[in-house]
């Protein structure tokens, strides 16, 4: 029993292997969910440093002195990037975060806070072991973070970042890695006009955790 | 011909493996959402992260409005985990921990460095007992649900620090990409009540939530 047991299990590592050498070759596609902007856009008044994929909503009941009061709340965050594999190792993608909070107090006036940023990134794999590769990237993103209180003018930044990172890919099968990494990024955010203009530059370090799904390409078929 | 004997080979051993990924005797890390109630708004406006699941970020942020200029260093730390013990056959207990940290502190003003600087510390601590019910569809994915029950506090600059307690129940399914991994997409409903006790305040927030995270499961007697 024992002998066979040894004999599958060499079995499954021949088959990983083989399998295993196919994960960011040219033609295949990668999905990532992961930690959010590693510093933290002040989204008017509301950080939000690591989001990865979130939906939450409810009530939440305030009592002050016997007095009650109530408020519906939601909250909405998504940070992923989509990308494809041009040679093999090599992969350039799409980034995306976007983050939305509202809360709506009873016959009050509601407030909104969201933020959303988009851009190009690329990646390159180095090839350690048929589980494990160290992976570079680089990107920059575009957009705006918007904070709005219901019945007054709207408060909107616009909002640059740019970065780049190291971090490592361990893949447990050849479809999935998680990954953990370090980046080192720059944030501007502008806002107002002329004397109310306000300009806000955010420069430094974070881990970024996540995880990435890999379909398609000519192995994947 | 090699290729399909690799396959059956291969699935022989996945549904081996896979009937022992909640045996009794495992242990079980997971990395997860923070809780989908913790929509908490802080002193100036600012909230902590309602969704980490595990992030360290630091430096620093130079703010300019008119002629004036502003220096702070900022560092903020999140961690939802969870440690858990297969007491029996598919179920098991353990710990979970939501910690969220964040730091803010001033240090220039036009150029000028300053000694004592405004700092805006928060933090938010529960932990608590959680257990866990693995129900097996397939070989690779898993129906389970699961409650917790939390205790911590919420600490802010201004001393009203509030007590906090937490109870949370929900449904999700395990996808086992391994016999050691999981991916974990579920949905939480819980209450999350703070009290304020020196200001005779109480704030509940009861909601849903969904819960993305991955598991890592290890020992027990189909390891030794």
């Amino acid at each position: 029993m024992k002998k066979q047991q040894v004999s599958l299990f060499v079995a499954f590592l021949m088959f990983g292997a083989l399998e295993l050498g196919a994960q960011t070759e040219k033609g295949r596609f990668m999905l990532n969910l992961h930690s959010y902007a590693p510093i933290s856009p002040n989204a008017q008044g509301l950080l939000a440093p690591v989001n990865s994929l979130g939906i939450g909503f409810g009530t939440s009941t305030i009592k002050v002195d016997g007095f009650e009061s109530e408020a519906k709340f939601t909250n909405f965050g998504f940070n992923t990037s989509a990308h494809y594999f041009i040679v093999d190792n090599f992969s350039g993608g799409i980034n995306l975060n976007f983050f939305n909070q509202s809360l709506e107090p009873d016959g009050g006036n509601k407030l909104t806070s969201s933020l959303f940023l988009v851009g190009p990134e690329v990646r390159y794999y180095f090839d350690l072991n048929t589980a494990f590769k160290v992976y570079v990237k680089g990107g920059a993103s575009f957009g705006q973070a918007k904070f709005d209180v219901e019945g007054s003018e709207e408060d909107t930044s616009d909002l640059v970042q740019f970065g780049g990172g190291v971090g490592a890919a361990i893949f447990p099968t050849r479809n999935f890695s998680v990954n953990i990494g370090l980046n080192l990024n720059g944030l501007n955010t502008t806002s107002g006009e002329g004397s109310l203009e306000s300009t806000d530059n955010y420069f430094g370090g974070g881990l970024d955790v996540g995880f990435s799904v890999f379909f398609g390409g000519n192995r994947g078929e | 011909m090699k290729k399909i004997t690799f396959i059956l080979l291969f699935a022989v051993v996945a549904v081996v493996s896979a009937q022992a990924q909640t045996e009794k005797g495992r242990f079980m890390l997971n990395v997860h959402n923070f809780s989908p109630l913790s929509t908490i708004v802080t002193q100036e406006g600012r909230g902590l992260a309602p969704w980490t699941a595990f992030g360290i970020d630091f430096g620093t942020n130079k703010s300019e409005f008119g002629a004036d200029e502003y220096k702070y260093n900022y560092v903020n730390f999140g961690l939802g985990a969870s440690a858990h013990y297969f007491v029996a056959n598919n179920l098991s207990i353990g710990g979970n921990l939501n910690f969220a940290h964040q730091r803010i502190e001033e240090t220039e003003i036009n150029g000028q460095e300053i000694e004592d600087g405004e700092t805006f510390t928060t933090s938010q601590f529960i932990l608590g007992p959680e257990v866990r019910y693995y129900y097996p569809l397939t070989s690779a994915l898993k129906l389970y649900g699961r409650i917790f029950a939390g205790f911590g506090s919420l600490n802010l600059d201004e001393g009203t620090d509030p007590k906090i307690r937490q109870l949370e129940g929900g449904l999700g399914l395990a996808y086992f990409l391994h016999n050691n991994v999981s991916v974990n997409l579920g949905a939480n409903y819980g209450t999350a009540y703070y009290n304020y006790e020196n200001e005779n305040t109480e704030v509940t927030n009861n909601g849903f939530g969904l819960d993305v995270g991955f598991s890592l499961f290890f020992g027990g007697v189909n390891e030794e």
